[in-house]
């Protein structure tokens, strides 16, 4: 007997072997990650590996090495990408702590603060002693004992709190009539007392009948203190850079004519400098 | 990380909350893992002494019916 039965046999034992090969690594013996490192998470371990830093960081007030687990993921530009998620998680109704969290780090991981230089200790110099005095003090002459010179010691400290503390004044204010902006912004920009963009500075946005809160830093490329909000036509707005900053009031999208007398809706720069 | 969050904050179930992000283990047995290592790897004495007042926290905390974590 000869039954010609071709070679379909072939593909049945592929699909029978892929269902088991399937079935024994996804249910009988899956497969397990142990130590793996941090840059091979998922994008959602990955926030949460860089929230744990954060939080970690805002305890102890250790930048470096805070840097040194940030640098694990191999990223180009850390803060940028810790910025870029406190924003994200303002805007998924996140706990705003821990995105405060997340910005102070992205906002001092680029500009620590300078090393506290303690002053030298005062030294005990010998004071010459003329020979006469020295020949009558011969038999009772108290000995000089240095006084203990009480010494500071260094302690670690929440270095980036005073940074982001300070208040801001509103150095400059412009309606911003730019064709080539389609939407209508408050532009952002935060600088520290030294002129250096400040990223991680919070920005509260109120209207009539709601509030929003963001932070700088969402767009490095821009400025590492830059940030912005659209506008909606008809609403005003105030706003306040900093947690005991200036509030700067009636900001509103403002009509503006391009060159061939069309209108549309303008926005708003706003430059804010830390005292 | 999380055992130096919870010597600034204090806040135990939050710490537990972060470890549960691990798996589905008792979070104390991820305390007490890392607390292995950082003893076999030559961590420092000031990190293991803030992972274990972590772990000694979580062995005395009872979850509240409203803490998710496990």
């Amino acid at each position: 007997m000869n039954e010609d039965r071709g070679n379909w046999f072939l593909l049945t034992g592929i699909i029978i072997g892929l269902a088991f090969g399937l079935l024994y690594s996804l249910w009988l013996n899956p497969v397990t990650y142990v130590d793996a490192a941090p840059g091979s998470l998922s994008p959602a371990n990955q926030d949460h590996y860089r929230l744990m830093a954060a939080l970690a960081y805002r305890a102890n007030g250790d930048l470096g090495r805070a840097q040194a687990r940030l640098q694990i993921f191999d990223d180009d530009n850390p803060a940028y990408t810790l910025g870029a998620q406190a924003q994200r998680m303002l805007a998924e109704g996140g706990d705003p702590d821990m995105a405060r969290a997340l910005a102070q780090l992205a906002a001092d991981y680029n500009n620590p603060l300078p090393e506290v230089v303690l002053p030298p200790t005062p030294t005990l110099e010998a004071t010459p002693t003329p020979p006469e005095v020295a020949m009558l003090e011969e038999t009772a002459t108290p000995e000089v004992t240095p006084t203990p010179v009480m010494t500071f010691t260094p302690r670690a400290t929440l270095r980036s709190l005073p940074t982001l503390a300070a208040p801001f004044d509103l150095r400059q204010r412009e309606i911003v009539c730019d064709p080539a902006i389609t939407e209508s912004l408050l532009q952002i920009e935060a600088v520290d007392g030294d002129g250096a963009p400040l990223a991680g500075v919070q920005v509260q946005i109120t209207w009539s009948d709601g509030e929003d809160l963001f932070y700088t830093g969402l767009y490095p490329r821009v400025s590492p203190g830059y940030a912005d909000f659209k506008m909606e036509p008809a609403i005003v707005y105030s706003l306040r850079v900093g947690e005991a900053g200036e509030t700067v009031t009636g900001l509103y999208a403002s009509p503006c004519e391009d060159g061939e007398g069309s209108s549309y809706w303008g926005g708003w720069l706003l430059r804010f400098g830390q005292q | 990380m999380v055992a130096e969050a919870y010597a600034g904050e204090g806040n135990v179930a939050n710490a537990a909350e972060r470890l549960h992000f691990l798996g589905n283990e008792q979070v104390n047995v991820y305390v007490r893992q890392a607390i292995l290592y950082a003893g076999q790897h030559n961590y420092s004495q000031v990190d293991i002494e803030t992972m274990n007042a972590l772990s000694m926290a979580l062995g005395n905390w009872i979850p509240q019916p409203d803490e998710g974590a496990k």
